[in-house]
């Protein structure tokens, strides 16, 4: 097996790929959120229609990783879970990708519901996001909101949502979901 | 009955401001909401609510004025109107302000599909 060193300069060269604007791994506490929302908040005051759909859907993804996660680390007596969020630009579309590891009970719930999304028009997606939350409860194990979570993600891009799973091990995937928006909506 | 009193804060999370006026009838939540516990913080505002329906029976006119809120947020809200809507449905009198910033689509659709869906009436209000 080849060295368990993290290589930095592989870091570094696949980042330099894309034209990133933010980028972010490690543990998703409260305060780095609340951090990169503000830098987000600041960096889109010219395109401020468009700044403020990435701002909802990084709130989205970030808190998906605070609570879902299933990778973390405890620091100080607090655990939190990690997870990465990567924002970056293409010619006319700003991008959005989020990844974390995922117990892989929950790949063909996230594949299905992610299906069913990209294949759903505007008005299907408001009816489908009224009845979660009208028949949802609280405070259960994965019912803070994160299905309708999704649901809003793709209403607020108004683009498709594209994922991606890669094994870890037996039990854990790597889950990346990845959402566009226009620029200078 | 007292009055419901939330002062607005913003730091690490978004706490909106609610000004509930039990002698009026006036209410509302203003500003942005992203809380630690969502449930924690709505559950005494729905049970206010739900008091003020059984026992002053008086008009509501209430207004939510919001300008960010997450989808657990967004939850509490759609209890709210279905709170509103109940008392309406026993002979309450009640109105409900949906104010959202101009040009935000999203915010203004939350309050669409409440119209629509729970076929109650809310005046929307852009700025």
């Amino acid at each position: 097996m080849s060295s368990k060193k993290f290589s930095f300069f592989h870091h570094y060269l696949s980042l330099s790929d894309e034209d990133v604007i933010i980028s972010y791994k490690g543990p998703m506490s409260d305060v780095i959120i609340h951090e990169i929302s503000k830098e987000i908040q600041a960096k889109f005051a010219q395109d401020p229609k468009s700044g403020k759909k990435i701002y909802s859907i990084f709130m989205e993804l970030a808190q998906n990783i605070f609570f879902y996660s299933s990778e973390s680390t405890t620091l100080g007596g607090n655990t939190y879970r990690i997870g990465s969020i990567v924002l970056s630009q293409e010619s006319d579309n700003y991008v959005l990708t989020a990844g974390n590891i995922v117990d892989k009970k929950w790949i063909p719930v996230l594949w299905d519901k992610c299906e069913m999304i990209n294949s759903m028009d505007r008005e299907a997606l408001r009816k489908l996001k009224f009845e979660q939350k009208d028949t949802g409860e609280m405070s259960t194990e994965n019912s803070k909101g994160a299905g309708i979570g999704l649901i809003q993600i793709a209403l607020t891009s108004a683009q498709p949502i594209s994922i991606e799973f890669r094994d870890i091990n037996d039990n854990k995937s790597f889950f990346a979901l990845s959402v566009s928006v226009k620029k200078n909506l | 009955m007292e009055n419901l009193i939330i002062e607005g804060v913003k730091s690490t999370y978004f706490t909106p401001q609610v000004i509930f006026n039990a002698e009026t009838g006036e209410c509302s939540i203003t500003g942005e909401s992203y809380l630690e516990d969502t449930w924690d913080f709505y559950r005494p505002i729905l049970g206010w609510l739900k008091q003020f329906a059984e026992e002053v029976k008086t008009p509501v006119n209430f207004t939510f004025d919001l300008t960010y809120y997450n989808t657990s947020s967004s939850k509490c809200f759609l209890d709210i109107v279905k709170q509103l809507k109940e008392y309406q449905d026993a002979g309450g009198s009640v109105v409900i302000n949906w104010k959202h910033p101009e040009d935000d689509d999203d915010i203004r659709e939350e309050a669409e599909d409440y119209k629509n869906f729970l076929n109650i009436d809310i005046n929307i209000i852009p700025y």
